[in-house]
């Protein structure tokens, strides 16, 4: 969607930047200024609002502001998730400092924006403790493990998974979200080790998802 | 085994799926058409909040269950967690947030006191000091860095080291020890090669002892100390000097003492500097664990030391000219029987002027300024900062010409209020912790820092602490500490009342528990509050606060307990 909505915009603005370069060039040697050209830019905008909706100016709710998790929350949440023991998920303290952890000297606020080098960070980390917890997990009793649980009754599965990382109760019939992994375990049974490659494809899209990482 | 690139392929389909944050919970409960700002939260969502805000994890899969299960309140758990041991590490990095904990640029021994290991070609390793080598060693025109030998270190029939000449054609430019075995005191049951001339275990020792020719480098340090000490009578060349004391620079045959007890290692100067910000922390741990008036953290007088802080204090302390560390006396550590490798803390009573975390080792260290001092607590206790009112003026104009920063213009805006304020600190030394009492330091110090002088280093004390030299308005502060230079008659009440005073000053206006209120609301919050809630919400709390006598836990109840705290975002 982002995409194609990139594409319609950038196309009109390519045509007007060559035809700008074709008046530049025709020799006709004169200084004026080549004519205006006007670019109908598609514009976003948030009316009308949904019928009976308060004026935005007015409206003075407040709520807790979301934040991201930060490198040791990251840390205690996956091994409380996982059933690891306190302690066991330690990252190194380079890349704290990368992540928004300060030093208290040259940094001394941490910094806790979503960035994209953050979601780069989580998205190594998901991939790397799915594949560690799950390959852990496939020598140990069925309620020792965190994410296969249940790994051939798929909804049931799901809603543990659901409740154990998002902390959601999806334990409605057609759930959303349980339907919405549905679909990522299918693609992902898909893969070359079966059901197992849709479990770690639920495991590492769960983990990286903003009802993770947020809160 | 899954490949990686399967796997990234299914991470490509799980996030084209997941694109969007889940929207499930909000349209539980209220109608697309409605906005989700004011929702609710979930019990097992709301759970998870509360767990990482107040625990710093998520919760577990059996409290989830259980709130799932019951629909019992998330709240119920809350007495118990904030009793928990999770809830202090929150609270600790809260304080760290405030107090920025940081030693790394301390200088806690000078780099002559600095081991590092050296690699030998045999796979073993020798503890020397660089900087010592170019002192201690070198001789002549020799001007290069020489370690010692890797041999064990030979005696003559009176047990003094033999040095062998290095030579270069007949010149030497060198004298080279070996080494000798050590049981150091960061690890007693095992030894070290140390070189020799490192390990030398003298309490006293002359200071530039030789010719020019023997310790050249060290020479033009003794011919400008010697002028000094001559000018104010006192003798220096050779005199002998205690080796745990700033002078011992000066005398090659000061070493690191008795199981290297005065010197320091990569490791151990680590070891060192997180001690001294745990203590502090620990502090802020025992208030808020017990219980006890949040104030208290600013206030109280116990302090902790364990084994690195005792040893540090006991042996290495007075050993930089560029730290003020002498032992205090309102902090005995007489009943700490502690060595390095004790991680034990024993508990130790301050008196005088001492105020909890405010005239902790770590916080003066950090902030090594009166004014630094002042600052941070302006900001981090009473959320203030300091704003200039207007671009500074001409350095030409008479005002700018001021010396005392309250009269000067463009400067005057922020200094009335700083250097009153920084006044509280200024009996303990800047660049270091030195507790400036009256019985050693007096306010007016001319008698003292006259000859006859008992020693060098006191000559460096007066100069450094006193206003010897005056320029233009500081003329008629001469003599006095450098704490009361420009201070009125009731700036010096807070020069002797210490940092207690401004910290009850704060207490009894409010301003203390207004900001505290306001920070934990930014922190529990994860946002500034709104206008309305300034107006409305924070004085309630704060006047809540003020009457449970500063109770964070009821703090803390309150506000995770509060409709906006428990909405979706």
């Amino acid at each position: 969607m982002m995409t194609l909505r990139w594409m319609s915009w950038s196309a009109p603005c390519a045509l007007v930047c060559l035809t700008a370069c074709g008046s530049d060039g025709d020799g006709s040697g004169t200084d004026a200024p080549p004519p205006v050209q006007t670019v109908d830019v598609p514009r976003t905008t948030t009316d009308p609002l949904p019928p009976h909706h308060p004026d935005l100016a007015g409206l003075s709710v407040a709520s807790r502001g979301p934040r991201r998790l930060d490198v040791d929350e990251l840390e205690r949440s996956w091994e409380v998730i996982t059933q690891l023991p306190l302690g066991s998920v330690q990252l190194p303290e380079f890349l704290a400092r990368s992540l928004g952890e300060p030093d208290w000297l040259s940094v001394t606020e941490p910094s806790l924006e979503p960035s994209p080098l953050f979601m780069k960070f989580a998205v190594d980390l998901g991939n790397i403790l799915c594949t560690q917890v799950m390959t852990d997990e496939v020598g140990r009793p069925a309620d020792t493990r965190a994410i296969l649980r249940y790994p051939e009754d798929v909804s049931r599965n799901l809603r543990q998974l659901i409740l154990r990382i998002w902390a959601i109760d999806a334990s409605a019939p057609d759930h959303p979200d349980v339907e919405r992994l549905r679909k990522v375990f299918e693609a992902g049974s898909s893969g070359p080790a079966g059901i197992y490659s849709g479990w770690l494809a639920v495991c590492v899209a769960m983990t990286t998802a903003p009802e993770f990482l947020l809160y | 085994m899954i490949n990686r690139f399967a796997l990234g392929s299914l991470y490509v389909a799980a996030a084209a799926t997941l694109g969007e944050p889940s929207r499930a919970e909000a349209q539980a409960s209220s109608s697309p058409d409605q906005c989700e700002v004011a929702t609710p939260m979930s019990p097992t969502r709301l759970l998870r909040r509360m767990s990482l805000d107040l625990r710093g994890r998520a919760p577990s899969f059996s409290e989830l269950e259980t709130i799932q299960a019951d629909g019992s309140s998330p709240a119920e758990l809350l007495q118990s967690w904030l009793g928990s041991d999770a809830f202090l590490g929150v609270m600790r990095k809260h304080h760290e947030e405030l107090l920025w904990p940081n030693l790394e640029q301390v200088e806690f021994v000078p780099q002559q006191h600095l081991l590092f290991a050296l690699p030998r070609e045999d796979g073993t390793s020798t503890l020397l000091s660089p900087v010592r080598s170019i002192f201690v060693r070198t001789a002549g025109a020799g001007n290069l860095y020489y370690p010692c030998r890797n041999e064990p270190q030979s005696y003559d029939q009176d047990g003094r080291l033999i040095l062998e000449p290095l030579l270069v054609g007949t010149t030497t430019v060198a004298w080279l020890d070996g080494y000798i075995e050590v049981q150091p005191y960061w690890a007693p049951e095992t030894t070290v090669k140390v070189c020799a001339l490192d390990a030398l275990e003298g309490e006293t020792a002359a200071v530039c002892p030789a010719s020019a020719e023997r310790y050249p480098l060290l020479e033009n340090s003794c011919v400008a100390l010697d002028r000094t000490a001559r000018a104010v009578n006192l003798p220096f060349r050779g005199e002998f000097v205690d080796c745990g004391g700033p002078l011992a620079i000066f005398a090659p045959e000061c070493g690191c003492g008795s199981d290297l007890r005065r010197c320091q290692t990569p490791q151990t100067l680590e070891r060192t500097a997180d001690s001294f910000n745990a203590q502090a922390l620990r502090i802020i741990d025992r208030v808020i664990s017990e219980g006890r008036d949040y104030a208290d953290i600013l206030t109280e007088a116990r302090i902790e030391v364990n084994g690195a802080i005792a040893h540090y204090l006991r042996h290495q302390s007075r050993l930089n000219f560029n730290l003020f560390a002498d032992p205090d006396p309102d902090a005995p550590l007489e009943s700490v029987n502690l060595t390095f490798t004790d991680r034990d803390w024993l508990p130790v009573e301050r008196t005088g002027r001492h105020s909890g975390v405010l005239t902790s080792p770590a916080y003066l260290l950090r902030h090594a300024a009166w004014r630094q001092r002042a600052h941070r607590f302006y900001n981090a206790f009473e959320c203030s900062s300091f704003v200039p009112a207007g671009p500074i003026p001409s350095p030409f104009e008479a005002c700018s010409q001021r010396e005392d920063l309250t009269e000067r213009c463009g400067c005057a805006d922020c200094h009335r209020t700083l250097e009153p304020m920084a006044a509280h600190w200024g009996r303990f030394a800047e660049y270091g912790f030195m507790n400036l009492t009256e019985e050693r330091f007096p306010s007016r110090g001319l008698r003292r820092c006259s000859p006859p002088y008992t020693d060098l280093e006191e000559v460096f004390l007066c100069s450094r602490l006193y206003e010897l030299e005056p320029v233009g308005e500081e003329a008629d502060y001469f003599g006095f500490l450098n704490a009361y230079v420009f201070r009125s008659p009731e700036e010096q009440l807070r020069i002797e009342a210490g940092p207690r005073a401004l910290v009850q000053a704060s207490v009894d206006s409010g301003r203390f528990a207004g900001c505290a209120v306001e920070r934990m609301w930014t922190r529990f919050m994860h946002r500034t509050p709104t206008d309305d809630e300034r107006a409305e919400v924070l004085p309630e709390l704060t006047q809540s606060f003020r009457r449970s006598n500063h109770d964070l836990r009821v703090l803390l109840t309150e506000i995770v307990t509060h409709p906006a705290y428990g909405r979706n975002p």
